[in-house]
C-alpha cells in the first residue's frame, strides 16, 4: 500500500477517474451574477470553454470524482472494484476549495461534482449534495454546478441536488437493457429510468413555476457508451430520441469506447474509430435541430450504421435524390433545412434575405460559406442542376477530400 | 475628398457624430477618407474611392460611380439593429471598418431600410463577418483570460486581444468578480476593478504581466489529467485554441510533451491487456 496521497495528487487522480465523461457542458444555467458584491461567479446562460484538452475536447468544468473507490464492478469503468488503479477519496471542503481558487482565476465556469460508490447510495448522494450546498450556502457560488445523480439515492436528496445544482445527469453508459445487464450486473435499467422519469417531472414542475423551488434549470443529460457492445447506431440514436421525447433530455453524450489501463476482459479489445462517435454526434443535431425523425437519419441505409467517410445529411439527400433540387427562393423552411451544406442559421438568413431579394448563386454562397457542395441540390436564379443529381459520381463530387484522416 | 478623422478608434459615439453630418450634407461614401487615429497608412486619398462591394461582386455595385450631387438629405433616423452592428464592428482592427460602416448607413439612408435584413448581400456580408470576428474574439477574452493572484484577493490578467474588446467583455469580469479586486491589462488599454467602481486606463506593456502564481501548477496537472491520450487530436485543438493564445495559458506548456506521450501511453493500455480481476 503506497501512502496516503496529497490533495495535489487527488487532483491528479480524481481528475484522470472523471474523463470518461464525455460532458462538460456549462449552458442553460438561469442568468445570475455576483454585482451585489457577496458572492462569486455568474452564469450567462450560454457555456464558456475555458481550455481544450490537446484532443480539441471543451475544459469547463472542474470534472472529478469525488472517490473513485466503488462498490460496484461495471466492467467498463476504471473505477470499478476489481481494477486495481490508485484510489484516493477528496474530502468535501477539498473540492469546495479547489473550485473556487480555480474559478477565481478564470480557469472554469464551475464543478462537474461525480462520485464511485462508496458504502450506499445515499451515503455517496449525501456527500455530493454537501459539496454544492456548501458552495452556494456558505460562498453564496453563483458558478455551473452539474451533479452526477445515482440513480437509487432516496427523492429527498435528488430533491435537495436540484435545488443547487443547475444540470443533473445519469449515465446510461449501454444503450440497450441486455447490454447492460452483461457489463454493469449490480445496474438496473428499470431504476435508472425510473430516476430520469423522476428528474424529468421535477425539472418541468419548478421551470412551470419559476416563484417555486428550483430544481436543475439546465436540465439533464446523460451518456452513452459506444463501441463496448454490439448495438449498431440505428439502435443508438432510436434510444436517444427515445430519451429525447420521454424524459425531456437536454443532451444525450456519446462516448466512443476507449481502452482503458487495466481493462476487463469483458470488453472488446479494440476501440471504435472516433469517427463514429462524431458521426452520431451529427445525427444527434439532425434529430434535435433539423426535424429529422430517428428512423429518417437511416431510411435506405443497409447496415444500420451511419457512413464514416460523408456526415449524415449529405448521405440522407444522396439516398433520396427524389426530393432535389431545392428552389431556395421558394422553398419552406423544413426542407431547406434538408440541404447538405446548409446550416441552421444560414437558412434563417436566407429566408430574411429573400423576402428583399431573389437569390443568386452568388448569394447563396456568401450565406453558406461557400457554395461547392450546395450546387448540386439548389435551384438559385441563376443555376439549376439538371443533370448531376443523375449522375452516379455525385458522392465524389460533394464529399469532402479525405477529412477523415481528422478521426482516424 | 473629404476626410473623416477619428481620435479613438473604436469610439461609437464620434463616428456616430461624423456620419450625421456627412450625411446631413449628402456626402457619398466614394468621396470620404476615413482615419482612425491608429497609423494613417490606409489613408491615402483615393484608397476608399471604389466602393469595396463594386470590386468583389461583379454584378456592378447599387453605389452610383460618380459622386452624387450634393443635395442636402433629411436626417433618417438609424435603426437600431445598425446601431448594434456599429457597436461591435467599430472593434475591429481593419482600417476598412469604418468605410463599411458609412456605406451601409448611407445606403440605409438612400432609402434601404431593409438592407441589414440581406445577409447575402456583398456589403453586408463583410459587416457580419467583422462582426462575427469581433463577438467570437470577446467571447475567447472571457474564456482564456487568467488571473494570477498578487495578494489577498487581488488579481491581475494579461491579456493580448485580437480586437479593441476590452470594453465589450468588462460588463462579464465586473459582473463575475465583483467581490475581487483585479486589473486586466491588455496593449490596447486596461481595465481595473477596485470592488465598486470600473476604471478604464491605458495599454501596457508585456512585461507588466504578473508571474505565475502558486494554483498554476495545480492547474496544469488537472490539465494533464483530464486528457485521454488515446484521443488525440492536435488539428481539432488547433482549431478551438490557436496557437497564438498559447503564450498566456498557463496550461498550454503541458501540450508538446501531452501530444508527443499519447501515441505510447495509449500502446501501453492496449497492449498490458485485460487484468486478472
Ligand atoms: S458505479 Fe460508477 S464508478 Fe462504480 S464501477 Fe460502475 S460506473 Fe464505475
Amino acid at each position: 500500500m503506497s501512502k496516503a496521497p496529497t490533495v495535489r495528487e487527488k487532483l491528479s487522480i480524481l481528475a484522470d477517474a472523471a474523463k470518461y465523461d464525455a460532458s462538460c457542458a456549462s449552458s442553460g444555467g438561469t442568468r445570475r451574477d455576483s454585482r451585489d458584491g457577496k458572492g462569486l461567479g455568474s452564469s450567462t446562460g450560454n457555456g464558456i470553454c475555458h481550455s481544450y484538452t490537446p484532443d480539441g475536447r471543451c475544459v469547463s468544468l472542474l470534472k472529478i470524482l469525488l472517490t473513485n473507490f466503488c462498490v460496484y464492478d461495471c466492467a467498463y469503468c476504471i473505477n470499478r472494484k476489481s481494477s486495481n488503479v490508485r484510489r484516493a477519496r477528496f474530502t468535501e471542503q477539498e473540492v469546495v476549495d479547489l473550485t473556487l481558487a480555480f474559478y477565481r482565476r478564470n480557469y472554469i465556469e464551475g464543478l462537474f461534482l461525480s462520485s464511485g460508490i462508496i458504502q450506499s447510495a445515499d451515503y455517496t448522494m449525501e456527500r455530493l449534495v454537501r459539496v454544492a450546498r456548501l458552495l452556494r450556502e456558505e460562498h453564496q457560488f453563483r458558478g455551473y454546478i452539474h451533479l452526477k445523480t445515482i440513480p437509487e439515492a432516496s427523492p429527498a436528496l435528488i430533491e435537495e441536488a436540484g435545488r443547487y445544482a443547475d444540470r443533473l445527469s445519469i449515465n446510461l453508459e449501454l444503450p440497450t437493457v441486455v447490454g447492460l445487464q452483461h457489463f454493469a450486473p449490480e445496474k438496473d435499467a428499470g431504476t435508472i429510468e425510473a430516476a430520469m422519469g423522476r428528474m424529468s417531472g421535477a425539472i418541468t414542475a419548478a421551470a412551470a413555476e419559476p416563484r417555486g423551488p428550483r430544481f436543475a434549470p439546465a436540465g439533464q443529460s446523460t451518456q452513452v457508451i459506444v463501441g463496448a457492445d454490439g448495438s449498431d447506431d440505428a439502435t443508438i440514436l432510436d434510444r436517444s430520441a427515445g430519451l429525447y421525447g420521454t424524459h425531456r433530455l437536454k443532451r444525450v453524450y456519446y462516448s466512443a469506447f476507449s481502452p482503458i489501463p487495466d481493462s476487463s476482459q469483458a470488453l472488446p479489445s479494440r476501440a471504435p474509430p472516433l469517427a463514429r462517435e462524431h458521426r452520431l454526434y451529427q445525427a444527434d443535431w439532425l434529430m434535435r435541430y433539423y426535424g429529422f425523425a430517428a428512423g429518417e437519419i437511416l431510411s435506405g441505409a443497409t447496415d444500420g450504421m451511419l457512413d464514416l467517410a460523408i456526415d449524415p445529411k449529405l448521405a440522407w439527400a444522396l439516398r433520396h435524390r427524389e426530393r432535389f433540387p431545392v428552389d431556395v427562393n421558394t422553398a419552406e423552411r423544413e426542407m431547406l433545412l434538408r440541404i447538405p451544406g446548409l446550416g441552421v442559421r444560414s437558412v434563417d438568413r436566407l429566408i430574411a434575405a429573400r423576402r428583399h431579394r431573389t437569390l443568386r448563386l452568388a448569394d447563396l454562397a456568401r450565406l453558406a460559406g461557400s457554395e461547392r457542395r450546395l450546387r448540386p441540390f439548389v435551384v438559385t436564379a441563376d443555376h439549376r442542376p439538371t443533370a448531376l443529381l443523375d449522375r452516379s459520381d455525385l458522392r465524389t463530387l460533394v464529399a469532402p477530400p479525405r477529412q477523415l484522416a481528422l478521426f482516424a | 475628398m473629404r476626410r473623416a478623422t477619428m481620435t479613438v478608434p473604436d469610439d461609437l459615439a464620434a463616428f456616430r457624430r461624423l456620419a450625421r453630418g456627412l450625411l446631413a450634407e449628402a456626402v457619398p461614401p466614394q468621396a470620404i477618407t476615413w482615419s482612425d487615429g491608429e497609423a494613417d497608412l490606409f489613408a491615402a486619398p483615393d484608397t476608399v474611392a471604389t466602393p469595396p462591394a463594386a470590386a468583389e461582386d461583379g454584378e456592378g455595385s447599387r453605389m452610383p460611380v460618380a459622386p452624387m450631387p450634393i443635395v442636402p438629405m433629411p436626417i433618417v433616423p438609424v435603426p437600431a439593429r445598425f446601431v448594434a452592428l456599429a457597436d461591435e464592428v467599430i472593434c475591429h482592427r481593419a482600417p476598412e471598418r469604418l468605410a463599411l460602416l458609412y456605406e451601409a448607413v448611407w445606403r440605409i439612408a438612400q432609402g434601404e431600410r431593409a438592407l441589414l435584413e440581406v445577409a447575402s448581400d456583398p456589403l453586408v456580408h463583410r459587416l457580419e463577418r467583422m462582426r462575427r470576428g469581433v463577438s467570437h474574439d470577446a467571447h475567447r477574452m472571457t474564456a482564456f483570460l487568467r488571473f494570477r493572484e498578487v495578494g489577498p484577493n487581488e488579481f491581475v490578467a494579461w491579456y493580448e486581444p485580437a480586437h479593441r474588446v476590452l470594453r465589450q467583455v468588462a460588463p462579464f469580469f465586473t459582473g463575475r468578480f465583483a467581490a475581487m479586486r483585479w486589473a486586466i491589462l491588455t496593449p490596447d488599454g486596461s481595465l481595473a476593478w477596485d470592488g465598486a467602481v470600473a476604471r478604464f486606463g491605458p495599454g501596457v506593456a508585456r512585461d507588466a504581466a504578473p508571474a505565475a502564481d502558486g494554483l498554476e501548477s495545480w492547474w496544469r496537472d488537472y490539465y494533464r489529467a483530464t486528457f485521454n491520450p488515446a484521443r488525440a487530436n492536435e488539428s481539432a485543438l488547433r482549431r478551438h485554441m490557436p496557437r497564438r493564445f498559447w503564450r498566456n495559458l498557463p496550461e498550454a506548456e503541458a501540450v508538446p510533451e501531452l501530444l508527443s506521450e499519447a501515441g505510447r501511453r495509449t500502446a501501453a493500455m492496449t497492449t498490458a491487456g485485460p487484468d486478472q480481476g
